[in-house]
Formats: C-alpha cells, sequence, structure tokens
C-alpha cells in the first residue's frame, strides 16, 4: 500500500487554501484573493507534475495511494489516476486558476466567496482522484452543496430560484445514486467500497439492468441530460461569473465521470442494455439544446442550453461503447470544458460593463470593446465545431463512433450540426456585429490583467486543436482499458 | 394469591387517570389525572413483583422511586402552570396550541 | 521528391505564419501588416510556380497504376486503423490549383493596399486574406479527406470573417451570417461523406479513395457518399438550392469577391470534384443529376444576372452560373475541360471584379448607372480590365474565356444531346448577353434618363479620401488589373496543357480547331452582344433590357427567382418553430413537472402537518393508541414479531 502522494498534495492544496483564507481577516480583499490565485498556481503545478510523472504506455492506475479508514466497513483512502481523470484534474486546475481571476473585481463578501470557491474545487479533485465509492460519493456532495450558496448569494437573475433548483435536482441525483451504490456494495459482498475490487466482482444480469439506470440517471442529472437538464440553464444564468464556468466547465462533467467511473465500470452488462436507450435521449439533448439556445435572447441561456447540447455528445460518445466514441467523448469533457469557460468568462466581462445581456439590446459590441468580443466570438465558433478548436476533434471522433454503433443517430446528429451554427450565428451577428445602440455606453475593452485568463482558455483550445494528440495520447490506453472492462 | 384483582384494580384506575387526562381542561386536572395514572402503574408493579413469586423488595423499590417521580413532576408541571397563568392568564388547555404545524 | 514537399508545406507555412504575426502584433500597424502578407504570399507564388514546373509541366506520377505522390504522417489515433493523417498530395491538379490561389491571392493584396487605404480595419483584414491564403491552399494541397474537410472549413470561416468585415453595418453582418449558415448546410452532408469514408476505409489518401471506388466491391455506397459530398460541393459553390449566399455576399470589400467569391474559394467544389473525380464518375446517375442542376442553375443565374444593377451582384451572378458550367464539364466526363474552366475564369472573373472595384472606388457606388454618371472612361485601368474580363467572360476569340467554355461544351457534346446541351449553349448566349449588358451599362455613360434609382446597396469602400487618395494607391490598384488583363490574352493556350495531363483518356484537338459547335457559340456569343449593343450600347438606346421590361420577370429574376422568399417561409419558420416549441417545452413541459413536484411535496407537508394541531392531549391520545395496538399485536404473536 502506498502512502499519500502527489494526489493528496493535490486535493490538500485547496484544502489548505481554505484555511488560509478563512484565516484572513475580511477587511483585507485583495490578500484573500491573491492567496486564492496562489492556490490556484499550486493546483495548476502539482497537476503539471502529475502530467509529468504520468506515464499513458502503461495501463491501470498510476500514482496509486491506498490507506485503511474505517476498516470494519472496507472505506478506504484510495487514490489513483489514469487517462481519463488525468485530463478532468488538469481541466479542474485551469479553471479554477482562471476563475479566480476572472472574479478579481468582486467587492462584495470576498471572504466567503473564495472560501466556498475553494471548498467547490477540493471536492471536485476528490471526486476525479477517487478510487473508493464512499469518498468518491462524499467528494461529491462537498462539491455540489457550496453551489447553493455561492448562487443564492453572489448570482444574478433569480438567484434564490436557481440555487434552489439546482441544488434541489443535484441532490435529487444523489438520492438515486446512493441507494444504487449501496445495492452494489452489498450485492458485491466483499465489505469493500474500493471500486476497482467491485468492478471485478460479476453481478448477476437482472441485478445489473435494474440498478443501472438508477446509477446513470443519478450521474445523468449533473451532466445535464434530458430530460432532467432544466436546471442546468437556470443555474448557469443565476450564478457568478467564475461559478458558471466551474458548473459548466467542471461540475457537469462530474456526472459523466460518474458515469464512466462507477455505472460503466461495475455494471457493464447494465450499461450494454441500456446502451441504446441512452444513445437516445443523448441525441435529445443534442438535437433540443441546440433548438432552444435558438430562441434565447440572453447570451448566458444561450451558453447554458449549449452546454446541455455538448454535454448530448459527452453522453452519446459513452454510449457508444467504442474506441472512438469514448475517447471522443473525454476529449469534449475537457474541451467543453475549457470552451464553456470561455465563454462565461467572456460573458461576464460584458455583464460587468453593461449590466444586461440581453443580445437584443447589446448588438455591435465588436466595435466598442474588440477583444472582449472576440473572446467570446472565439468560443462561439469553438463550439460550432470549426477545426483548430479542440471541440471539431472531439465531435469527429464522438461522430465517427455513433456512425460505427448507431448509424441513424449518427445521421441525425450531423445534421443538427446546422441548427448549432445557427444558434452561434445568430448570437455573434446579433449581439457582437451590426450598429451599437444609442444607450449602450462605450467603457474601455478589456484589460491586459482580465484578457490573461481567457487567453489562457483560448491557448488551451487552440493548441489541442491543432495538435490533439497531447490530450489523445492520455485519454487513448485508458479508453482501451475501459473498453476491455465492457466486453 | 390472584394477582388479577389487583391487575383489574390497576387497570381501572389507569383507565380513569386516562380518561381524565384526554377530557378534562384544566392543566391542573390533568395533573391530577396523571398521577393517577402513575398509582396505578405502581400498584402493577408490586402487585406483580410480590404475588408471582419473584423478588418482592424490587417491585416496592420501584413504587417509592416512581412517588419521588411523581413528586418532582408535580413541582415542575405546577411551577411551569403558574407560568402559564401568569403569560396567558388562563390554564385551558384548549387554549394552548400554538405548536400547531 | 522531398523538395517539392518542403515547397507545398512552405507554400502554406507562409501565409499561416503571416496571419498569426498579423492578427497578434501588427493589427495596428497597417503598412507591415500589409508587407507580412504580401511577402507571405511572394513566397507562396514562388513555392507554388516550383511546384507547377516541378510536379504539372513534366506531369510526374507516383506509385501504380501512376497517379498523385502523397506524403503523409499520423496526426489522430482512431480505432481499427492507424489513425488519421496529414500530409500532401503532388499531382499537376493540385500544383497548378495552387498556383492558381497563391497568384490571385497575391494580385488581390497587393490591390488591397489601394483600395482599402485609410480603413480602420486595414491590419484586421490582411491578416484575416492571410488566413484564407492558408486555408485554401491547405485545402488544395490536402491528401486526404478529413484534412481537406478541416481545410474546407477553415476556408468557410475565412468567407464569414471577410464578408462580414465591415461587421458595424447590419447588411454585411447578415450576409455573412446567411453564407456560414447556408454552406454550413451543404457541409453537414460534406462531413456526413468523409465519415462514412473513414468508417470504411481508415485513413485513406485521396488516391486510395478513388481506388477503392472504382474497384471491383467498394467498402462504401458510392453513390450515397458521391451525393453527400456533393451537398458540400452545393453549398460552397453556390449551386442549385444553397446559392442565395453569393449575391448577398457581395456585401464584403470588393477584393474580397474577386479573391473568394469568384476564383478561389467557391471554385474549391469544382476543385472537389475534379480531385474526386474517379469516385464521382463511378455513380453515373449521381453525375448526371449534377449536370443537370447545373445546367438549371447557369441559365437561373443567367437571368438573375439580365436584371441586376448592381455591378456585383452581376459578377456574382456570372460567377454561380460559370461553376455551373465547370460542374457540367466535369460531370460529362472532362476533368480537363472543368479545370480548365476554372482555370482561366479565376483569371478573369478576378480581373473584372477588381476592374469594377475601380469603378466602385471612383463612384462611390455599386450601381452601374451611377458609375456611368461618373466619367468612367477617365479610368483606364478600369476601362481595359473590365472590356477584356468581359471579353474573355462572353467567350469571344481569342480571348481565355472561348478556349475553356469550347472545352466545356465540347465535352458536353460527347457525353449528352438534345435539348440540354441546346440549353448549355443557349446559355453561353445569356452570358454574352448579360456580360456586354453590363458593359455598355457601366462605361456608356450620361446618356439619356438619369435612373436616380438606387436599389443597389453603395459600398462604403474606403473613407472618402478622393483628394488624398494617393498615386501609389491607384498605382497598386491599376497594376494588378493590367497584369490579369495581359494574362486573359495568354491563359487560352493551356487547354492542350490540361487535356494532356487531366483528362488523359479524352481526345483532344488543338486550339485553333474550330468544329461546328464553336461555330453556333460564337453566333450565339456575337447574338448576345449584338441584342446587349441594340439595347444599351448604341446611342439612344432605351438602357433597359427585354426582361427587364416585363415586371414579372423583372422582379422573379430580381429577387433570387423568390428562393429566399421561399426559404423564409419554408426552412426558417419551421426552424423558429421548432426552436419555440423546445423552448415552451422546457418552460411548460419540463419545469411545470418539476413544479408540481414541487408544489406537491409542499401540499403533502401541509396535508401532513394538520395531524399537528397543537392540542396536547390529541397528541396523547394518538400515542396511547398506536402504543395500546402495538402491545396487543405484540402479544397475538407472542412476543415475537
Amino acid at each position: 500500500m502506498n502512502g499519500p502522494g502527489l494526489l493528496t498534495l493535490l486535493v490538500l492544496c485547496p484544502a489548505v487554501g481554505l484555511a488560509a483564507i478563512l484565516a484572513i481577516p475580511g477587511r483585507f480583499p485583495k490578500a484573500i484573493k491573491v492567496v486564492s490565485a496562489l492556490t490556484g498556481l499550486a493546483t495548476l503545478l502539482v497537476t503539471g507534475l502529475i502530467y509529468a510523472k504520468f506515464d499513458p504506455a502503461a495501463s491501470g492506475k498510476q500514482l496509486l495511494e491506498q490507506l485503511p479508514w474505517i476498516p470494519a466497513v472496507g472505506i478506504e483512502w484510495h487514490n489513483g489516476v489514469d487517462g481519463i481523470s488525468l485530463p478532468l484534474l488538469v481541466l479542474t486546475s485551469i479553471v479554477f486558476f482562471t476563475g479566480v481571476l476572472v472574479m478579481w473585481e468582486l467587492k462584495e463578501r470576498v471572504k466567503e466567496y473564495f472560501a466556498f470557491m475553494t471548498l467547490l474545487v477540493t471536492g471536485v479533485f476528490g471526486v476525479f482522484m477517487s478510487l473508493d465509492l464512499f469518498f468518491f460519493l462524499f467528494f461529491y456532495e462537498v462539491a455540489v452543496l457550496p453551489m447553493y450558496l455561492l448562487i443564492a448569494v453572489w448570482g444574478s437573475t433569480r438567484k434564490e430560484y436557481g440555487a434552489m433548483k439546482l441544488t434541489l435536482y443535484l441532490l435529487a441525483g444523489t438520492a438515486l445514486v446512493v441507494p444504487a451504490a449501496l445495492a452494489v456494495y452489498w450485492a458485491a459482498g466483499l465489505n469493500t467500497f474500493d471500486l476497482v475490487r467491485l468492478g471485478s466482482v460479476h453481478y448477476g444480469h437482472t441485478f445489473q439492468v435494474v440498478v443501472y439506470p438508477f446509477l446513470f440517471v443519478g450521474f445523468g442529472i449533473l451532466a445535464g441530460m434530458w430530460p432532467l437538464h432544466t436546471w442546468s440553464p437556470v443555474g448557469h444564468v443565476a450564478a457568478p461569473t467564475a461559478v458558471s464556468m466551474l458548473h459548466a466547465g467542471v461540475l457537469m462533467k462530474l456526472g459523466a465521470y460518474g458515469i464512466i467511473r462507477v455505472a460503466m465500470t461495475v455494471l457493464p452488462e447494465g450499461a450494454h442494455t441500456w446502451a441504446l436507450a441512452t444513445a437516445i435521449l443523448a441525441t435529445v439533448n443534442i438535437v433540443y439544446g441546440a433548438f432552444v439556445a435558438l430562441s434565447q435572447t440572453d447570451l448566458k441561456f444561450v451558453i447554458g442550453f449549449s452546454s446541455v447540447s455538448h454535454m448530448g455528445i459527452v453522453l452519446l460518445g459513452l454510449s457508444t461503447m467504442s474506441q472512438d466514441g469514448i475517447n471522443g467523448a473525454v476529449f469534449q469533457m475537457f474541451s467543453h470544458g475549457i470552451m464553456t469557460a470561455l465563454f462565461f468568462a467572456a460573458v461576464g466581462f460584458i455583464y460587468d460593463r453593461y449590466h444586461t445581456r440581453d443580445m437584443t439590446r447589446l448588438g455591435g459590441l465588436s466595435r466598442y470593446v474588440p477583444v472582449a468580443s472576440a473572446f467570446f466570438i472565439v468560443a462561439a465558433l469553438c463550439g460550432a465545431g470549426v477545426p483548430g478548436f479542440s471541440s471539431f476533434w472531439a465531435e469527429l471522433l464522438v461522430f465517427l463512433g455513433t456512425l460505427k454503433t448507431y448509424p441513424v443517430l449518427a445521421w441525425i446528429v450531423v445534421f443538427a450540426l446546422a441548427v448549432t451554427m445557427a444558434y452561434t450565428m445568430r448570437a455573434i451577428v446579433v449581439g457582437f456585429f451590426g450598429a451599437p445602440h444609442e444607450e449602450l455606453h462605450h467603457p474601455a475593452d478589456i484589460s491586459l490583467f482580465l484578457a490573461l485568463p481567457r487567453g489562457i482558455l483560448v491557448g488551451v483550445l487552440l493548441v489541442l486543436g491543432f495538435y490533439p494528440r497531447l490530450i489523445l495520447d492520455i485519454i487513448d490506453p485508458a479508453t482501451r482499458v475501459l473498453i476491455g472492462v465492457l466486453k | 394469591m390472584n394477582p388479577t384483582l389487583y391487575l383489574g384494580f390497576a387497570t381501572l384506575l389507569f383507565g380513569i387517570g386516562l380518561y381524565g387526562l384526554l377530557q378534562r381542561r384544566s392543566l391542573v386536572a390533568m395533573l391530577i389525572s396523571l398521577e393517577l395514572m402513575l398509582a396505578a402503574v405502581s400498584v402493577n408493579v408490586v402487585a406483580l413483583t410480590t404475588l408471582t413469586g419473584h423478588d418482592a423488595s424490587m417491585g416496592q423499590v420501584v413504587a417509592l422511586i416512581l412517588v419521588g417521580v411523581a413528586a418532582s413532576e408535580t413541582a415542575i408541571g405546577l411551577s411551569l402552570f403558574v407560568a402559564i397563568h401568569r403569560a396567558s392568564h388562563s390554564i385551558d388547555v384548549e387554549n394552548l396550541s400554538e405548536l400547531k404545524g | 521528391m522531398t523538395g517539392t514537399v518542403l515547397a507545398a508545406l512552405a507554400a502554406q507555412a507562409a501565409p499561416f505564419l503571416a496571419c498569426a504575426l498579423v492578427l497578434i502584433f501588427l493589427r495596428g500597424r497597417p503598412r507591415a501588416a500589409a508587407g507580412a502578407a504580401i511577402a507571405a504570399l511572394t513566397v507562396s507564388f514562388a513555392a507554388t510556380a516550383l511546384l507547377v514546373w516541378q510536379v504539372a509541366v513534366p506531369n510526374v506520377a507516383c506509385g501504380t497504376p501512376p497517379g498523385p505522390c502523397v506524403t503523409q504522417a499520423l496526426w489522430l489515433p482512431v480505432q481499427g486503423g492507424a489513425g488519421l493523417a496529414f500530409g500532401v498530395i503532388l499531382d499537376p491538379l493540385s500544383a497548378t490549383m495552387a498556383l492558381v490561389v497563391a497568384v490571385i491571392t497575391l494580385a488581390v493584396m497587393v490591390y488591397s493596399t489601394g483600395y482599402m487605404h485609410g480603413d480602420p480595419g486595414f491590419g484586421r483584414y490582411f491578416g484575416f486574406l492571410a488566413f484564407f491564403g492558408w486555408a485554401m491552399l491547405g485545402l488544395v494541397l490536402a491528401s486526404n479527406l478529413l484534412q481537406l474537410l478541416v481545410f474546407w472549413e477553415l476556408v468557410g470561416l475565412a468567407s464569414f470573417l471577410l464578408i462580414g468585415f465591415w461587421f458595424e453595418r447590419a447588411a454585411p453582418a447578415a450576409a455573412a451570417r446567411k453564407a456560414f449558415i447556408m454552406t454550413r448546410v451543404g457541409d453537414v452532408g460534406f462531413l456526413l461523406g468523409v465519415l462514412l469514408l473513414i468508417r470504411a476505409l481508415g485513413v485513406a489518401t485521396i488516391p486510395d479513395v478513388i481506388a477503392a471506388a472504382t474497384g471491383p466491391a467498394p467498402a462504401f455506397r458510392v453513390p450515397l457518399v458521391a451525393f453527400l459530398l456533393l451537398m458540400g460541393v452545393i453549398g460552397k459553390s453556390a449551386q442549385g438550392p444553397l446559392f442565395t449566399w453569393l449575391p448577398d455576399a457581395m456585401e464584403g470589400p470588393t477584393p474580397v469577391s474577386a479573391l473568394l467569391h469568384s476564383a478561389t474559394m467557391v471554385a474549391a467544389g469544382v476543385f472537389l470534384v475534379a480531385r474526386l473525380h474517379g469516385l464521382f464518375a463511378a455513380a453515373p446517375a449521381v453525375m448526371h443529376g449534377l449536370l443537370l442542376l447545373a445546367l438549371v442553375t447557369a441559365l437561373a443565374s443567367a437571368t438573375m444576372a439580365m436584371v441586376a444593377n448592381d455591378i456585383k451582384r452581376v459578377l456574382a451572378y456570372s460567377s454561380i452560373s460559370q461553376l455551373s458550367y465547370m460542374l457540367m464539364g466535369l460531370a460529362a466526363g472532362s476533368v480537363a475541360a472543368g479545370f480548365f474552366h476554372l482555370t482561366t475564369h479565376a483569371g478573369f472573373k478576378a480581373l473584372l471584379f477588381l476592374a469594377s472595384g475601380i469603378f466602385i472606388h471612383h463612384a462611390h457606388s455599386n450601381d452601374m448607372r451611377e458609375i456611368a454618371e461618373h466619367e468612367p472612361l477617365s479610368q483606364k485601368a478600369g476601362v481595359i480590365g473590365l472590356v477584356a474580363g468581359s471579353l474573355a467572360l462572353a467567350g469571344v476569340i481569342p480571348f481565355a474565356g472561348y478556349f475553356s467554355k469550347e472545352a466545356v461544351l465540347g465535352a458536353m457534346g460527347e457525353h449528352v444531346g438534345g435539348v440540354v446541351l441546346a440549353l448549355a449553349y443557349f446559355g453561353a448566349g445569356l452570358t454574352a448577353y448579360y456580360t456586354f449588358r453590363m458593359v455598355f451599362l457601366t462605361l456608356r455613360g450620361a446618356a439619356a434618363q438619369a435612373h436616380r434609382r438606387t436599389d443597389a446597396p453603395t459600398q462604403p469602400g474606403p473613407a472618402a479620401h478622393e483628394e488624398h487618395f494617393s498615386k501609389a494607391a491607384h498605382a497598386a490598384m491599376a497594376w494588378p488589373v493590367l497584369v490579369l488583363a495581359a494574362l486573359t490574352l495568354v491563359l487560352g493556350y493551356l487547354g492542350g496543357f490540361f487535356a494532356v495531363r487531366l483528362s488523359p483518356a479524352l481526345p483532344h484537338e488543338g486550339p485553333f480547331h474550330v468544329g461546328t459547335g464553336a461555330v453556333v457559340a460564337l453566333a450565339l456569343v456575337a447574338a448576345g452582344i449584338a441584342l446587349a449593343w441594340y439595347e444599351f450600347g448604341r446611342a439612344g438606346a432605351l438602357r433597359l433590357g427585354f426582361a427587364e421590361r416585363v415586371p414579372v420577370l423583372k422582379s422573379f429574376f430580381g429577387d433570387n427567382w423568390y428562393l429566399d422568399r421561399l426559404y423564409n417561409a419554408t426552412v426558417v419558420r419551421w426552424t423558429v418553430a421548432l426552436s419555440r416549441a423546445a423552448k415552451w417545452n422546457d418552460h411548460t413541459v419540463l419545469d411545470g413537472a418539476s413544479d408540481v413536484v414541487a408544489q406537491g411535496t409542499v401540499w403533502g407537508g401541509r396535508i401532513l402537518a394538520m395531524g399537528q394541531n397543537g392540542f396536547v392531549q390529541a397528541y396523547v391520545a394518538v400515542a396511547i393508541s398506536v402504543v395500546a395496538a402495538l402491545g396487543i399485536w405484540l402479544m397475538r404473536t407472542g412476543g415475537q414479531p
């Protein structure tokens, strides 16, 4: 058994940051922000170290840590990374760091805000690295619960409603997952929560077919699965900028990751039985999300529904249970995470300056704030699947996988790309092109400091758009292992 | 000897006390009924332990403890009733329903 | 071979570097931006010239049976195969097309230093032009279909950015949006076709794909894939149902129209058909359908050109028409004819646009009648360009267009007959008519009524710097025009060159062979020019075309054959309706359901709360009853529940 190592360090970084923030009195907001930024940098560093130590060629989980926690029930402090969780850890640290910088101009209750944000991120890191089902669910809750306060206190449009709806939906998801997880625990009869060992048990076919939907739907709610997705756009819109970035960029991936790590790995037969149904639901996500996005006037709602649509691509890739599909799904999780973080960061700046997100009242922004507008346009083009950005490759792989497994759905989904382009164009042209309205004022364009986090996100999208091997070489071996499990 | 007589007597006493607890409107009357129920329980315990060949002293000890409990409970209850009377000028239990759902 | 591969890579790398340099650092430095872009395209020009010399002229081929030379490297792992690759394909077709792209882009860039002088977005403009150059060269030199698709999409992005260059105005913004959405509709089919090919063949170079399609047992459904790929062609080359974005795209700056929307980008569709000709030939029904669609498009767009008053729109419709001719030549089985026409068209259509740009700049209007009132004959380079280009477009011997159009019509003559062929020839006559209508309307000035109507949009152009417009700027606009005009006299003699290299299996005669088809065509051209002269050119002419005099025809031809209205009433309306329905579903049904659950929970709570009435005695009664019941039950079951 290996003792605590880099992974524990990674989860401790935001925890220590949290402690530091709590120690600083609230009347020093600048210090709190600096400490948060440093925490973000620390997490980036540690994930960088983890990335460096990671060997893509080796199969199985790496950087393993295993310590008994409550031996009587089989709970252990058990962490590890593989090609699927590593990109997600990197994603989280990038979005966390850029999110802190994006919120640099926050004025009210700075201490509480950054405290909750670091708490949330602690939970996220914990989920992505945990190989013990108990701690998986524990950190899952730690990640979800601060969202309520973050939205209800610091949010904007209908924040109490949005916060309440988001939290209730996500807890409903947990209410489905926890009994199923316990059922698995008892059915395995090994008195352990170790996901690896739980995965190696062969459960009865009926058991799998009955329990799998609970896990899939429960995690799927967080992944924005239709028809239980309506918390997501409302929550996105209500949340403050960095919280939206974390929410859409990272938290929704927790759901998909839960499906991979818990549902599909532990109950592969159940996954196969329900694959067509989940693929159809995912297709509905993609098409429906695109159509609804077309009617929205609030820029954040457009992004919110576009997230629903793009998470559909993730779920579809997972449902194909093919090498390409799952590669594409994990790649899309990373790519969409960065892209949507950029989206929200871009809109956040505009909202800060103009106090409206209604695209019919904005219009012509490219003239007044060209650089800030460019960030939005770049994110929009990435979302529309323009090559040169990472999403193109991710979506291509998912389409390829779907074409091999569910050809009809592939046709539908590819044609939905036209609708995606339609709402993308609408957002860009109505919101940013054209002559500026008279009542719009002419603020200064985005400062270099605030442009930095957004620029980092653009850079990541471009680097992976030009050289997707950088991430695919890591994901592919892990997917191979997963496919082996699913057989 | 047959404990049935004593059990029956205790049941009767308990029933009268229960009826009084549920029926009376005055808080003091409810307290008196409660005392009756406690007395019935004491009779039960003493009768059962003495007349069925078990250790009789245990039953009598329980009865004495119950007397002490009843006394303290009465003291506390009556002080609460005095406070309630001071606050709402009534000890009619029908008026004391603010803790409703 | 490595020298040529390096040249091909250099031709692509230079504009890419220039684009990055300009867009990141040089946006505020107009001269440096233009300099970087022009320098990069000069490198591309040299590299592609080298390619032509080394590959096209000696007609180099690789492998057995001899075909294009392909060099590829792995890029992306894909299940079950080696993965997706990026590479370079070198043969006369790609080399020549690359040279065409480089030359026209370079000419347009030089011209733009004059045309766009003083525009606040000058740096951004050259950055986008360099971006386009990179994307187009990448498309031409791509070795496999996925790579081609990537650059195909990037070219579409460049088009969006350049059409909407003056994004502050509503019309260009709307035109850019329409272009991107319409071409995306076609591209969706293209993507599906490519996906089907990848699923069947994995990483396959273009020659491999063609070999698989023409082989005995193709691993994919050839007609289906051919049709899907053609959807992309129809979108990109503005044919058939997806053409209406191109006339609107004229909102972009004139040099952009010259480069993208006549010579190169829209020709990408034609290039694709030429590139994959073996695959398309294996689906003859699809090819025949393409031919008929192209024919209808050719005639329809010619009619639209006949009534347009905006000089750029005339040229736009003309481009659509000529693209149709290229596709007809390809569909008739002759890669040489189709590609020959592509090359000459690139030359003379770019020339016509650039020449018109000189007039537009001078008169500050796109409307030919207004240009005519601003002393058009004083713009000498413009006049030379317009006339030379028009003679080429109309197909007058010995200008370039004559030879290439003859090649196309000749190829069609071998393949189809009767009505189809007759209509194609008739289209040639219409071409001459509307072309010279344009010439006469523009150049034959102040005569008769001053038509003050402005149903053509005014091109804003650069700010009115008429007095400060330097000699250098004028020269920058004049020289490319003159060079291209000279080329139109020369390009016509490339027929044999292409015939030998691109369609060796087909018979061809020399350029000076004038068969019956040529005579008929020349006669029709003469008739068209004569009619145009009669209606517009001669002194005292009414300056109103025969089609314009019939109101029904004028409005039908003038409004894209009502296609936009049809789309708005159907596709757009249904999409918006679906969108609203989905939104309603989200708000009312799904949210309603969750609200019902929430309300139900609250009511359930209230109902249960009724049991808490606050009366102690009730509570005691309930407690006693429950305990009593429990006790009785326990007694009944003997103490073991």
